[in-house]
């Protein structure tokens, strides 16, 4: 213990201390010794004064908080208020230590450049001109001989503010790729639970408001400790509870909010897909399934041919016609068929008044079953015996879901990411969401996937990246899109899908890679292949330590930007410029620019940030409701109900046919790197397989019995948040949770030094027993930086493979072995 | 007459730890103290063990009790009750230690010696810091409000109930915003301040009450389920 933390306080002042004897001052700016607090002085009292500011570091509860600033320092921070929505006022632990991040000695105070070898540290200092310079030469080398593409910006996630933030969307960053015509990479998180909905559902929002939470009768949280990873909507839960309402919680550890449930339902690691399954075949063996929501909402009367396909009306001889959608594209309209039981007769969809669910005789010749009938083939094998014997669930609880989910009133559901987080997290979330619509929990009030806030969504990102310059050209666009994984082949074959592709550099922003990528060895041989790497961030985290050039951004507070996207709060928020930034840190905008001049495309950038930010927010809401930046800063908030609190109300899907869809007949992956596909697990929505590693009888768990669900942290989000002391108050250093039973066969006591391993990586950690683990399976917070494990990084462990059709990283689907120290 | 108390709601007690680190920035606090604790709990044992938290040398919070999946995983925010008969105040040989009229027990520095009394006295452990050292701080800026307690060698430090923010009408700082809603501090004298009103209808406990010192702080334990 004392050894690490000594360690640890060593490494993270070197950097400083290392730089500062290049020349740099390494003091804080500004900054008043310890010790002379204004209180002794005696003195008049001195001002606060008290700006918006928007905490955006991507942990999706997106608070407004008060920046309280006391000599040109910022001193505290607290809740901001809403005069419209007192339900979303919110801080935490995080935003209340703020001023510790502004103040963090692990803030990088100018530019510079690699001297050692990539990931050691050694950094000299120069000039913003000599940094600037030096990143525009080369890329400007790499385009002339290999093309814009060879340069590769990583589309992180780690400061939603619309002008500074590398987000996929709308940044100004966004803008600069799009104007030189980089490749894009994917960071390819958190795809598989959210594409499952857009799959069923069609696009747009699936989650009812908080408004909405009077109606609910009962909560079911589904695979999330929400007062841990989005613990600003924990109370919307509490509330439900004490008006009456059952909270159930299903999960695969006793975590807070099992502690807050009526009911705990346990479950092995990522069967919940099997859980779903097995409380569907209960409601189909009862009869509770909601057949007229079925029937009404859904496409479950389709009818499938033997070959796979729809019976569709020109297999009745009704040529299909063309028609132009809304985008005024051409499109053929061919109708689904269905079986009318009123007037025994097929018909489109459309103009049946009474579609079959089953039971449909052949047609014209064709054999077909409804996806009803495929439902109940598909549910039939999930006895309740055999899902108890693969989820670990009882009978009992399984039966307990199936009449709760149709028998007792309104049923809110709550699933985030515990699933996604899985190799088979969309075959999961499939099941699941096919759970909702047998049950009709979906669509009305007190019923449907919980929650949801309305969101002005990211903005007219279109417009922003497209816009021509002041001399009238056009922005080249994206010039690849790269997935993460595929990306870290290619940089080390120079080939993708067999063909040439050299990257040559690569540029992130504000995302710590090297911790929040699975599989950190394959990411560092990534960079390390890589000949130009700049890295532009707040701190010395495990990425920076690969740059060539590190470019210093300013904190949040010592900026203004706008916060567009989400977040379970219904609001845009202004980021007032409280402080001047420290040493010779810029905002991230201004480097954008800089760069951007550098390279020639300056006449792209002829904009201010009011105007840009003007571009962004002319969405057809925004229009319709006269959203600009102004209005925005009146309050330095602006509530957005742009959906009600009832998402896909009275049974309005966003799908093709308007309807919730069980089958796609021509489903296709979201990535193609040249995997192996099974195309057939894709088509229908009760397909469930077991996860990779995760699964207790995959052969692989004999050499690596224990699975690790590499759990969100209280006091961190993904990384950020490292190097504020006051939060390892909390959350002292990397532990693994272990059940007492595992413990004990192991002769593993609290606080005993452990190493997990498997083929890919090995981690160093301190044992915590943890009688709220089942056996065989352990919780260890990630988030924590390389320098911070006693050896070895959890990150290590995962792998970064996708699933066949879903590019989507899998934290937690991960198998290794334990070794006592 | 004004009598200051707070009410923590057990079942929304989420453990998030916000109040902790408002506490801490807003006072300034040094490494080493904390007037507000949020351990975790493993029993039902209200009056028992507070529980267990990092900051008190445990290696980490968040862990449940019991056999899984029949476990008890429980939150317990614990300070200076400010206690209607304080048996620090008795101890006190210099007078440091001081009652409000409207009920805030505080420990006045400059007249504090550092004996240790109070600690011995205090039925709640752990709610009170002797320095012993000059004090070390997390940042080389000095956070919170201006007014903050003084922090320095030699001298037993508490929670204040943050009197520098209620004498200019503002809120304890751990009041200010609770996640969980699980917090409310008021006037306990006046039936419609937020803390009677939550009070109000509901079971709760007093800590150690056979301690004899009428604490001002009540937990509110979950609502009775029908």
């Amino acid at each position: 213990m004392e050894k690490q933390e000594s360690m640890h306080s060593f490494s993270r002042r070197s950097f400083i201390k290392g730089a500062a004897a290049l020349g740099a001052a390494g003091a804080l700016a500004g900054c008043s010794a310890q010790g002379s607090n204004l209180a002794e002085t005696g003195g008049p009292v001195p001002e606060t004064k008290i700006f918006a500011g928007a905490c955006r570091s991507q942990c999706a509860n997106g608070c407004y908080v008060n920046v309280h600033v006391r000599d040109g320092q910022v001193v505290r921070t607290t809740a901001g208020k809403f005069d419209d929505g007192p339900e979303f006022n919110r801080i935490c632990p995080k935003g209340l230590s703020l001023p510790a991040r502004v103040y963090s000695s692990e803030r990088l105070q100018y530019p510079m450049r690699r001297i050692g070898e990539r990931g050691e540290g050694k950094f000299e200092r120069i000039s913003w001109d000599e940094a600037i310079k030096e990143i525009t030469d080369k890329w400007k080398g790499y385009i002339e001989e290999y093309g814009p593409t060879s340069i590769a910006f990583f589309l992180g996630s780690g400061n939603t503010g619309t002008l500074g933030g590398p987000a996929p969307e709308g940044s100004i960053m966004a803008r600069l790729l799009n104007v030189m015509g980089t490749s894009r990479v994917l960071p390819d998180r958190d795809i598989a639970t959210p594409m499952s909905h857009t799959y069923m559902f069609g696009p747009g929002a699936h989650g009812h408001r908080a408004a909405d939470t009077v109606n609910g009768d009962h909560f079911i949280i589904w695979a999330g400790d929400t007062a841990v990873s989005e613990k600003q909507r924990t109370h919307f839960f509490l509330e439900a509870r004490d008006r009456g309402a059952d909270l159930i919680v299903i999960d695969i550890a006793y975590r807070t909010m099992a502690g807050k449930a009526d009911k705990f339902i346990p479950v092995h690691p990522a069967t919940d897909g099997a859980l779903a399954l097995g409380i569907i075949h209960e409601v189909l063996e009862q009869g509770w399934e909601a057949t007229e929501f079925l029937r009404e909402f859904t496409e479950a009367p389709f009818l499938i041919k033997d070959d796979g396909k729809f019976l569709r009306m020109s297999d009745l001889g009704v040529a299909p016609t063309t028609t132009t959608d809304a985008q005024g594209k051409e499109t053929t309209v061919d109708p689904w068929v269905v079986w009318d039981e009123d007037t025994q007769t097929a018909m489109p969809y459309t103009e049946a008044t009474k579609p079959a669910l089953g039971d449909v005789p052949d047609i014209n010749g064709f054999h077909v079953r409804t996806e009803m009938d495929m439902i109940r083939e598909a549910a039939e094998p999930w006895t309740l015996e055999r899902a108890s014997e693969v989820t670990g669930t009882s009978i009992e609880d399984i039966k307990y879901l199936a009449h709760l989910y149709t028998q007792e009133g309104n049923v809110m559901t709550d699933m985030k990411y515990g699933l996604n987080h899985y190799n088979n997290g969309m075959y999961t979330s499939k099941c699941i969401n096919s759970l909702l619509l047998i049950t009709g929990q979906m669509c009305f009030p007190g019923r449907g996937m919980y929650t949801g806030e309305g969101n002005f969504g990211e903005g007219n990102t279109q417009a922003t990246i497209s816009m021509p310059s002041a001399s009238g050209e056009k922005p080249r666009g994206v010039g690849a899109t790269l997935n993460w994984t595929d990306f870290c082949n290619i940089v080390q074959t120079g080939k993708k899908m067999g063909k040439d592709f050299p990257i040559k550099s690569f540029y992130a922003v504000c995302t710590n890679i090297v911790s929040n990528q699975t599989e950190q060895n394959e990411t560092i041989k990534a960079l390390k292949a890589i000949e130009f790497i700049v890295i532009q961030e707040m701190t010395m985290n495990d990425t920076s330590l690969y740059a060539d050039i590190l470019l210093p951004a300013c904190h949040w507070f010592e900026t203004s930007d706008l916060r567009v996207r989400y977040y379970g709060n219904p609001y845009l928020l202004w980021n007032e410029k409280a402080v001047e930034p420290l040493y010779e840190s810029k905002p991230d905008a201004d480097i954008y620019r800089l760069i951007a001049d550098a390279m020639g495309y300056g006449d792209f950038f002829q904009f201010t940030d009011d105007e840009y930010l003007n571009v962004l927010l002319s969405t057809p809401w925004g229009k319709a409701h006269g959203v600009t930046i102004d209005k925005i800063r009146e309050k330095n908030y602006l509530r957005c109900e742009v959906s009600g609190p009832v998402a896909h109300p009275n049974g309005e899907f966003y799908t093709p046919s308007k309807r919730a869809s069980f089958y796609r007949e021509d489903p296709k992956p979201d990535y193609m790197m040249g995997q192996e596909l099974d195309i057939e697990k894709e088509k229908f929505t009760l397909f469930w397989e077991p996860a990779r590693e995760a699964d207790l009888d995959n052969p692989i768990r004999e050499k690596y019995p224990f699975s690790v669900c590499c759990e969100h942290m209280r006091t961190r989000t993904h990384t950020q948040w490292y190097d504020v002391d006051y939060m390892k108050e909390f959350e002292k250093q990397p532990v693994c949770r272990i059940n007492p039973e595992d413990a004990a066969e192991l002769g593993i006591k609290e606080g005993d030094t452990i190493r997990l391993y498997n083929d890919r990586g090995s981690v160093t950690l301190l044992a915590t027993i943890n009688p709220g683990e089942q056996r065989k399976a352990l919780h260890c917070p990630r988030s924590f930086l390389t320098r911070e494990h006693i050896d070895g990084d959890l990150a290590t462990t995962t792998f970064n493979d996708y699933n066949q059709a879903c590019r989507n990283q899998s934290y937690f689907d991960c198998a290794v072995a334990i070794e006592k120290l | 007459m004004t009598r200051y108390g707070m009410a923590i709601d057990l079942y929304r007690c989420i453990g998030c730890q916000a109040c902790t680190t408002a506490c801490k920035i807003s006072n300034n606090l040094p490494k080493d103290i904390s007037y507000n604790v949020v351990y975790t709990k493993t029993d039902h044992d209200w009056d028992g063990s507070f529980g267990t938290a990092v900051v008190k040398g445990a290696l980490a919070n968040d862990n449940a009790g019991g056999t899984f999946p029949n476990c008890i995983l429980e939150f317990m925010p614990i300070q200076c009750q400010h206690c209607e008969n304080p048996s620090c105040l008795r101890v006190c040989p210099t007078g440091a230690t001081q009652k409000r009229d409207d009920g805030i027990v505080w420990v006045d520095p400059e007249l504090c010696i550092g004996c240790g009394a109070c600690i011995m006295a205090c039925p709640y452990e752990g709610v009170r810091t002797l320095s012993e050292g000059d004090p070390e701080y997390y940042l080389d800026v000095v956070v919170g409000e201006y007014d903050a307690p003084k922090h320095m060698a030699g001298i037993v430090e508490k929670c204040t109930f943050c009197k520098n923010l209620i004498d200019r009408g503002e809120v304890p700082a751990c009041m200010d915003l609770c996640p969980g809603r699980a917090r409310y501090w008021g006037d306990l004298d006046d039936p419609n301040s937020e803390v009677s009103k939550a009070i109000e209808g509901r079971k709760y406990h007093k800590l150690r009450e056979g301690a004899g010192t009428a604490p001002n702080v009540y937990y509110l334990l979950p609502p009775e389920r029908s």
